[in-house]
């Protein structure tokens, strides 16, 4: 009985103890939240062709109709009976590219813009008995993707988005 | 020896007498006369911090609304328009506006995440949305979804110096890994025409900043009471947070 006594008064004790550590266990403080939230679109860039011949001269023009600066570039597949080679007259910004069949263009096209003239003369097969062949244009174009200083990286085009094919 | 009360009753009467003194006394004292000589005014001193977003050239103060607008990422009519990759400036800084003048540590939880219409998305990489945090913080806790900032020293009061604010991030960059995680399908109602699908695309990312600012005073205690965060001090500077090793940037 004596002990169940000192065992409440005990808790008793603790329970005032507790009370008066609340007050003393508190900091002053103070605490602010925000948050920001913001939608990315991602999809595919758009090129839109302007091609014509004359005089067995191809002349390329490729439009970035999408919403992304892009590079370009473009070849021309054909028979082995025939042969392509850049013409005078053709923009200096397309240069043939070492170790495959693709003219690229050396500027990044922004959305709406068009690039100069591709201009390729076309050297139709000997043999006369032929009376026509076809020369087919692939262009191709790959995103421009920034570094972190706002500048393009060198192209990708095992990223290459978009195959526009005319004849 | 019978130590029974025989009335309990009178005990218990007695005890609602001393409850109800008790609160009379209370209550009298608010008609207690006071002239103006003795009259002390006792306040609690208050600690405050604000978080401030630099927006079009000024800092403005996020408490208000809670919103992180992120205004580089806008073009001029005031719509998101900005490049996958690149760097933009996204200044945040931590200011001590307490009114007493009183000093305190701060830190800043910072949450990253991807949602989708509402919902955060846990398949997408936190990783993509980086931070670029300002010099002198200790960093801990960190992971892909994000990172609690100290600063190892106490502010002082914006009345008091001009170390009472503090940059906490710099920068703000969508990743380019974003553009890799893209497959193609064909395109619904033209057949034979292929269409890539991005991953990220029409996802929103999210930021989270919360400052937390604890009296500078008895700081080890207090930060471990308040944060719960058990650091070591040298001096008033933190050297480390929760055992630890961390690291500054």
């Amino acid at each position: 009985m004596k002990h169940r006594r000192l065992v409440i008064i005990a808790a008793a004790l603790a329970m005032i103890g507790a009370a008066s550590v609340g007050p003393a266990m508190a900091y002053f403080t103070d605490t602010h939240i925000a948050t920001g939230m913001v939608s990315v679109n991602l999809a595919d860039s758009k090129l839109t062709p302007h091609e014509s011949v004359e005089d067995m001269i191809k002349t390329i023009e490729i439009e970035n109709t999408g919403n992304y600066d892009v590079y370009v570039r473009a070849k021309a597949i054909f028979g082995s009976t025939v042969s392509a080679e850049i013409a005078d007259g053709s923009s200096e910004k397309w240069s043939k590219a070492e170790g495959d069949d693709y003219y690229v263009y050396s500027e990044v096209l922004k959305p709406n813009e068009k690039t100069e003239a591709l201009k390729l003369r076309i050297i139709p097969p000997d043999d006369t008995t032929q009376d026509s062949f076809n020369v087919v244009i692939v262009e191709e174009a790959t995103k421009a993707l920034y570094k972190t200083d706002g500048t393009y990286e060198a192209p990708d085009w095992s990223l290459a988005i978009n195959k526009v094919e005319g004849e | 020896m019978n130590n029974r009360i025989k009335h309990p009753i009178i005990v218990f009467a007695a005890g609602i007498v001393l409850l109800a003194a008790s609160s009379i006394g209370a209550t009298r004292a608010t008609f207690t006369y006071q002239s103006d000589a003795q009259q002390v005014d006792f306040s609690t001193s208050t600690l405050t911090v604000a978080l401030q977003e630099e927006r079009d050239g000024k800092f403005v103060d996020v408490a208000e609304d809670g919103q992180l607008v992120f205004s580089s990422l806008q073009n001029d009519d005031g719509e998101y328009d900005f490049n996958i990759g690149q760097d933009y400036p996204e200044n945040v800084q931590v200011v001590n506006t307490s009114p007493g003048g009183y000093d305190e540590y701060v830190r800043v939880v910072v949450r990253k995440s991807w949602v989708k219409d509402g919902v955060k998305d846990t398949e997408l990489n936190p990783d993509a949305i980086v931070l670029d945090y300002a010099a002198g913080w200790i960093i801990d806790d960190e992971t892909e979804e994000g990172v609690v900032l100290y600063y190892p020293t106490p502010l002082k009061a914006i009345n008091q110096d001009a170390s009472a604010k503090v940059p906490v991030i710099n920068n703000i960059r969508i990743d380019n890994m974003i553009w890799k995680y893209v497959k193609t399908v064909d395109k619904e109602g033209e057949k034979g025409t292929i269409i890539n699908e991005y991953k990220y695309n029409d996802e929103a990312f999210l930021v989270e900043l919360r400052v937390d600012a604890v009296q500078a005073h008895n700081g080890q205690d207090a930060i471990l009471g308040a944060w719960g965060a058990d650091v070591e001090l040298s001096g008033n500077t933190i050297t480390s947070v929760n055992g630890s090793t961390i690291k500054t940037e």
